[in-house]
């Protein structure tokens, strides 16, 4: 299998939240238990104002601190290269959190709380759950190439209209497996550049 | 058998007993982990999250409903589904759901067997039809298939004419203004726009899934997305263009819109000669509502108004002004209705009705109906409504979805006395709690049928419990368009309550206690085999598939306009014989904030994606996105509140006429300074939501009772409040 990514278009996304309650469902969660959150800036004075979003979960680095750091073997790499979890072997010792350059995992009722990575539907050549449902395609799956071109088209495009605009995910931590186009800069959302 | 007191309503405490579900919280983690490896089943259906009602696939594992994905052939879901969808699911084992019938005595409701309930609202409901006669009567309901089907039919059957939706809340000014100016109230064709102008509109936030997605590929591809809003909503976040605007001046600047394609001769002269009656009339009209003009009123700079008319002009006949749902011209202010006339204009304007990426209008579907030599069908009743719809001196242009606000006047005034609700739930979303909470309380018969035990059935003699979405058939629904669509709901599990009942198992019940069984002697399986015996598809095929795409119509160039014209009613003389302008002309808000007062504010509201209206608010996997985000807090704009004193995160008091209440404050540049914006979801106080009762506070609560001079709707914006640090 090749690797794949998830790529958000934060230019298209509605924060409908829809992504965060497919997530919980097919991984049958507690409503407490949300894998997937949104960060946000406003920036600018009324009436200039800009809205920006960015995803926050897990970012399914290539080189992931959080595999090694798992002693019970919740957290490992799967045949995607995304980062799989079996929720029912955490332990919830924390260690994940520790390592995670994007203090991702929070402990929830003694277990992380974290992107399974939708193994059961990756690995049957079907999207994630979160991008499955995406109402307004701003989630898109498949071969992290393919993927990253996709990006890389979108950027430009949307220069024109925030200056700021990036792709967030390329080199990161061995290349992320959640590849984000951002409207506004990285560190405005804490995400480490 | 336990009593619970309809006094401990009032005082907001938590209230138990066997008529709510007994059925422990759902460990889910336990659940999946038990159920791993159970073999999964997909049954069709359409959500009931809200009433779009998209196709989706639910996916029942063991015995239990798991996930839902789209379905792939609905026009409304297009293989998406938005949070609600996802979050609806658990209605089904929610442990408050009622699940026996319940009956008010004195102060309390009283579980009572199915029996005994029928048979008392069969004897009230006959002791008022013959005493006061059917106009005491109606119905209400939010209107999809199986209630327009079996509640009209019922109503005809007793012959009363009073049959209300939600939509005098919702969306009553756009339905007649633009129906006064088509005939009809047209869709859009994003796929093939330029430019779309969004007035009030917000996609994101008011979901229906596949215009989000339509909308959001016509920005990835480059077509030009601009909105009007007073907030910067999550659409106008990503949109090309936001263009903040005073609440309630809408109607100025698609005034001074026109008057710029006018004046510089920018309108489609070909189609206005060929197709629209009044233009002369409604030019000399729009004369005085130049951009200069309307900048000082709607906040927005003269040459930004010249611009927009300009690059629409350009664009056309590839662009539109969308049709909207309830935000500018929807039922919030008294220039509403106008405004909607002023919006279908500006598109006639624009020559854009039948073209590439203007308005659609598509013939409805050919459903066949039962035989009436089998099956005769009651006739309707021609005596006057009773909430004043068409009524001279009342409401004579109102729209045939009713007025349930002013029921709640007309029940104080002794003149209705009974009601049946079905889902819906009009004491929480309409204004002014204590009028709708009096006037439906002194009915002698309200009947409300639902999942769960809302504020109108706080105030309902008897409470009938419905079985869930999934759990039930449905009447089969049609979706018009170029490859139009039937879908329908198919029981994904069998009842959890046994003691639940579908609506058309309970009202056909009451019509044979009525002695009315003869005009529903059929199944729900028989009206809908009859149902699609002209499409060419089979009620097995319909069931297996959920969604079934019906063969391509032929699609005229313009679609017929129906107005008494036939044309285009630049002039409408039905709105010149009641007393209205015939051509919109400016009419300003009907309250205005108070400039010298630094607390006084227009207050507005508006939906969030992740909730439809209050019926979501109880759903756990909603609610806690609400509270991950303190989602629930008023808005202002950042320069007020700094004169205010006001932090980001404070609590304020909110004041109107009506209600002072508390809040937390979200302080923000992405709102007009003159709005305070309330999301429309919180504020329930039924004790039998335990756990969203008190969460939130509800624009309605300071909204006082009005209705808007021409078709009657709830007027939802015009309301002044003051805003106070605690």
């Amino acid at each position: 299998m090749t690797r794949k990514a998830i790529y958000k278009d934060t230019s298209l996304c509605v924060e409908c939240h829809a992504c965060r309650v497919a997530c919980q469902m097919h991984n049958s969660l507690k409503p407490e238990h949300a894998y997937i959150k949104f960060l946000d800036v406003e920036d600018g004075k009324y009436p200039a104002t800009t809205y920006s979003l960015a995803r926050k979960s897990c970012h399914h680095c290539g080189k992931p601190a959080c595999v090694a750091a798992c002693p019970v073997k919740a957290i490992v790499k799967g045949k995607s290269e995304l980062t799989y979890y079996d929720i029912s072997k955490c332990i919830g010792c924390g260690a994940c959190a520790a390592v995670c350059p994007y203090e991702v995992p929070e402990i929830i009722d003694s277990k992380a709380i974290r992107c399974t990575g939708c193994p059961d539907l990756v690995e049957a050549n079907r999207s994630p759950a979160c991008v499955d449902t995406c109402i307004t395609n701003a989630l898109k799956f498949g071969d992290r190439t393919a993927m990253l071109a996709d990006a890389e088209k979108r950027v430009p495009l949307l220069k024109k209209g925030f200056p700021d605009a990036a792709l967030y995910g390329r080199e990161n931590h061995g290349g992320l497996g959640l590849l984000q186009v951002l409207r506004a800069k990285s560190v405005s959302f804490k995400l480490p550049a | 058998m336990k009593k619970i007191s309809r006094r401990t309503f009032l005082k907001g405490l938590t209230v138990t007993g066997a008529a709510i579900a007994a059925n422990p919280v759902f460990d889910m983690n336990k659940w999946a982990r038990a159920q791993g490896g159970a073999p999964v089943k997909l049954i069709p259906s359409l959500c009931n999250g809200c009433s779009s009602h998209c196709g989706m696939w639910v996916h029942v594992k063991g015995d239990r409903v798991w996930k839902a994905t789209g379905h792939a052939d609905h026009p409304r879901s297009r293989g998406k589904l938005c949070a609600r969808a996802h979050g609806s699911l658990s209605w089904l084992y929610d442990p408050n759901r009622v699940t026996v019938p319940l009956k008010r005595v004195a102060d309390s409701f009283v579980p009572v067997s199915w029996e005994e309930a029928m048979t008392d609202v069969a004897a009230r409901l006959k002791s008022i039809l013959d005493t006061a006669g059917p106009s005491a009567v109606f119905y209400a309901h939010n209107p999809r298939q199986t209630g327009v089907f079996y509640g009209q039919r019922f109503m005809d059957a007793i012959g009363a004419p009073t049959v209300c939706t939600h939509n005098a809340a919702c969306n009553t000014s756009l339905t007649r203004g633009f129906d006064e100016t088509f005939g009809w109230t047209p869709g859009t064709d994003m796929g093939g726009a330029k430019y779309i102008l969004c007035i009030g509109r917000n996609f994101g936030e008011g979901i229906r899934t596949s215009q989000a997605t339509s909308l959001m590929a016509a920005l990835a591809r480059g077509t030009k997305v601009v909105c009007v809003d007073p907030r910067l909503s999550t659409t106008a976040a990503i949109a090309s263009e936001w263009i903040p605007i005073r609440p309630g001046t809408d109607l100025a600047l698609v005034l001074a819109m026109s008057n710029v394609l006018i004046n510089e001769d920018l309108y489609d002269k070909e189609f206005i000669k060929n197709s629209a009656v009044g233009f002369e009339e409604f030019a000399a009209a729009n004369k005085p509502f130049t951009p200069e003009w309307a900048a000082p009123l709607t906040d927005i700079p003269a040459d930004t108004i010249r611009r927009m008319a300009r690059e629409m002009a350009n664009a056309r006949p590839n662009c539109h002004i969308d049709p909207s749902w309830k935000g500018a011209f929807g039922t919030n202010y008294i220039n509403s209705t106008q405004t909607a006339r002023a919006v279908g204009l500006l598109n006639a304007l624009l020559g854009n009705v039948g073209a590439p990426g203007g308005l659609t209008n598509f013939a409805s579907i050919p459903f066949g109906s039962l035989s009436r030599e089998k099956h005769p069908a009651p006739a309707r009743p021609t005596i006057p409504r009773s909430d004043g719809v068409g009524v001279k001196g009342e409401f004579p242009l109102a729209t045939s979805h009713g007025l349930p606000h002013v029921l709640a006047k007309k029940s104080m005034e002794g003149k209705v006395k009974a009601g049946i609700i079905w889902h819906f739930n009009p004491v929480r979303n309409f204004p002014d709690r204590k009028h709708m909470m009096d006037g439906y309380r002194k009915l002698d018969l309200l009947v409300v049928i639902d999942t769960h035990l809302r504020e109108t059935g706080m105030v309902a003699t008897h409470i009938l419990p419905e079985c869930t979405f999934l759990e039930r058939g449905e009447v089969v629904e049609g979706y018009p368009g170029r490859r139009p669509v039937i879908a329908t709901r198919v029981p994904a599990v069998p009842k959890l309550h046994p003691l639940t009942r579908s609506y058309p198992e309970i009202i056909t019940d009451l019509a044979n206690r009525l002695g009315l069984g003869r005009f529903f002697n059929f199944t729900l399986d028989e009206v809908n085999e009859a149902r699609i015996a002209p499409l060419k598809v089979s009620l097995a095929t319909l069931k297996e598939r959920g969604s079934v795409i019906l063969d391509a119509v032929e699609v005229p160039p313009v679609p017929p306009f129906t107005t008494a014209s036939k044309k285009v009613d630049f002039f409408s003389k039905r709105l010149a014989d009641n007393g209205f302008a015939p051509c919109p002309v400016w009419e300003p808000p009907l309250v205005e904030p108070d400039r010298k007062n630094p607390a006084s504010f227009r207050l507005i509201h508006g939906k969030q994606g992740y909730h439809s209206h209050t019926a979501t608010i109880s759903i756990p996997h909603l609610l806690q996105i609400s509270k991950d985000y303190d989602a629930e807090r008023l808005w202002i704009n950042a320069d007020r509140a700094r004169a205010l004193g006001i932090k980001d995160g404070d609590t304020v008091v909110v004041t109107s006429k009506l209600a002072s209440q508390k809040v937390g404050v979200k302080v923000t540049n992405r709102l007009h300074p003159e709005a305070a914006y309330l999301p429309a979801g919180y504020g329930t106080f039924s004790p039998f939501q335990p756990n969203a009762n008190g969460y939130g506070i509800s624009p309605n609560d300071f909204v006082p009772f009005l209705t808007e001079p021409l078709v009657g709707h709830a007027m939802m914006h015009e309301v002044v409040v003051e805003i106070r640090k605690v």
